[in-house]
């Protein structure tokens, strides 16, 4: 049950940014970066198994694919059980927050500046989530 | 039968001294308290309508005219009667030779005619009678008419009616006369097409088919056009009536046009702030967020120099786009702000 993270942003530096934060979160020492929506989209449709687990970090503003139309294509294979979407976005738009909330792959939306201590806490939640499923499957 | 014991006050215009007394005496048959007048002439009727001699001469509930008087008599007579102006009823008293004229009279103000020579007591008293009240009556008709008119006319919310089938304007209030600057006479030629403007024309057929229905209320905005070629939007609020007999509809049209600017003015405005809003929110925090997450890294103990060198350049650039943002929405604001002070 393998863990794969993918950074999806079109400014070079949060990408950087990201993986430094990854890194010393000892959330993932290799993640995955796309500049957009739509390269990520096809990476995902290419390698998606059941069995594996992909967390998405989300930007919402860029071209080409922005946030919202890559999670409207995701709805078309992707199962939210085994995909997990953080929307980071420099928004603090209300209606961007509960629009992200109320799609079914995000867990959370998170506003940037994103820092360690908050990439720790979204490992432990996806942790807990992996221990349930777990035990639904073993009980 | 009892006498009548109301007060009343007769004027005879009566050169015959014996027809005078006739009339004096079958009316004392019926009447209680009668006060009577003897004009002999029609410059004594002249003098007494207009020098009175006393504050209530001049006022009279009837005047009785015989229409031979040595100094006028016939179509002269009423003629030369009706620029007296009395408002009083009047009865006019004609020999039989006279009845064709008599007739007419009526058609010249008289309120009635009595032939002399069948005069009875109860026939005279009952003409007055009626008289009397039928003028009252015809006078307060004619106040009510005046005060609804006046209503019409000096109403500060310009108004007109017009012929639901001819469209043709039929009468139009002062306030309609100048926010149009058409005047009364040109309205009165004019269709209502004719403050329409002229794209707006072939669509008023639907709205007319969609009034056929004769609703007795309509309410709605529409494009007009003024005399000197301006358009200006009225709200327009219209009843059926009927006017002299023909169907009709009055219009009240209320000029919103300043209203309406002055919403479009605030409309523009929210639009700018709305847009001010988004990018405070989408893209000013991009760079922000950017510098705060540099800077957190930076000051961590455990990354290179070298790498810290790096994102120190990127702080820089994210400093610089942040000015250039703010200089971008400080520009936005001031389009706002000197409309505010021009409205």
């Amino acid at each position: 049950m393998a863990l794969h993270t993918l950074i999806v942003d079109d400014d070079p530096v949060i990408l950087l940014i990201m993986k430094k934060l990854l890194e010393k979160s000892d959330f993932d020492s290799s993640p995955l970066f796309f500049e957009n929506g739509l390269t990520a989209l096809n990476h995902l449709k290419e390698n998606y198994v059941l069995n594996d687990r992909y967390v998405v970090m989300l930007d919402i503003n860029m071209p080409v694919m922005n946030g919202w139309e890559f999670l409207a294509e995701l709805e078309k294979f992707a199962d939210a059980t085994n995909t997990f979407v953080f929307v980071v976005s420099s928004s603090i738009d209300e209606t961007d927050v509960q629009k992200a909330n109320s799609n079914q792959y995000v867990l959370r939306y998170l506003s940037k500046p994103v820092y360690t201590d908050t990439l720790i806490s979204l490992k432990e939640m996806l942790d807990v989530k992996r221990e349930k499923s777990e035990k639904k499957v073993s009980g | 039968m009892e006498k009548d014991q109301k007060n009343y006050k007769i004027l005879i215009v009566e050169d015959n001294e014996g027809d005078f007394i006739l009339v004096e005496d079958f009316l004392l048959e019926h009447m209680g308290q009668v006060e009577f007048t003897q004009a002999k002439n029609f410059q004594d009727l002249k003098n007494i309508m207009e020098i009175p001699q006393s504050p209530d001469q001049g006022f009279y509930d009837i005047v009785l005219l015989d229409l031979t008087l040595p100094d006028k008599s016939g179509k002269e007579l009423i003629d030369a009667t009706n620029e007296i102006g009395i408002s009083a009823p009047i009865i006019v008293l004609s020999g039989y030779a006279d009845l064709g004229f008599a007739i007419k009279s009526l058609s010249l103000g008289m309120s009635d005619y009595l032939i002399k020579e069948n005069i009875s007591s109860l026939g005279l008293y009952k003409s007055i009678l009626y008289n009397i009240e039928r003028f009252k009556f015809i006078q307060t008709l004619h106040e009510s008419e005046k005060r609804y008119s006046e209503l019409f006319h000096s109403s500060p919310i310009p108004m007109w009616v017009y012929d639901r089938d001819t469209m043709k304007f039929l009468d139009i209030n002062r306030a309609a006369i100048e926010q149009y600057g058409y005047s009364f006479e040109e309205f009165l030629a004019m269709t209502i097409k004719q403050i329409r403007p002229q794209e707006d024309i072939p669509g008023m057929h639907n709205f007319e088919a969609d009034n056929s229905n004769d609703k007795y209320f309509f309410q709605g905005v529409f494009k007009h056009e003024k005399k000197n070629g301006e358009i200006i939007h009225v709200d327009i609020q219209s009843n059926i009536i009927y006017y002299n007999g023909k169907k009709a509809e009055v219009i009240l049209a209320n000029d919103i046009t300043e209203r309406l600017n002055h919403i479009e003015a605030i409309e523009k405005q929210n639009e700018k702030l709305r847009e001010i809003a988004w990018k405070q929110s989408h893209v000013v925090r991009a760079p922000l967020a950017r510098m705060l997450s540099l800077i957190h890294l930076i000051s961590d103990k455990t990354i290179p120099n070298e790498e810290k060198n790096v994102m120190l350049d990127h702080v820089i650039q994210s400093a610089n786009e942040l000015d250039e943002i703010i200089r971008d929405i400080v520009n936005i604001s001031q389009q706002i702000i000197p409309k505010q002070i021009n409205n």
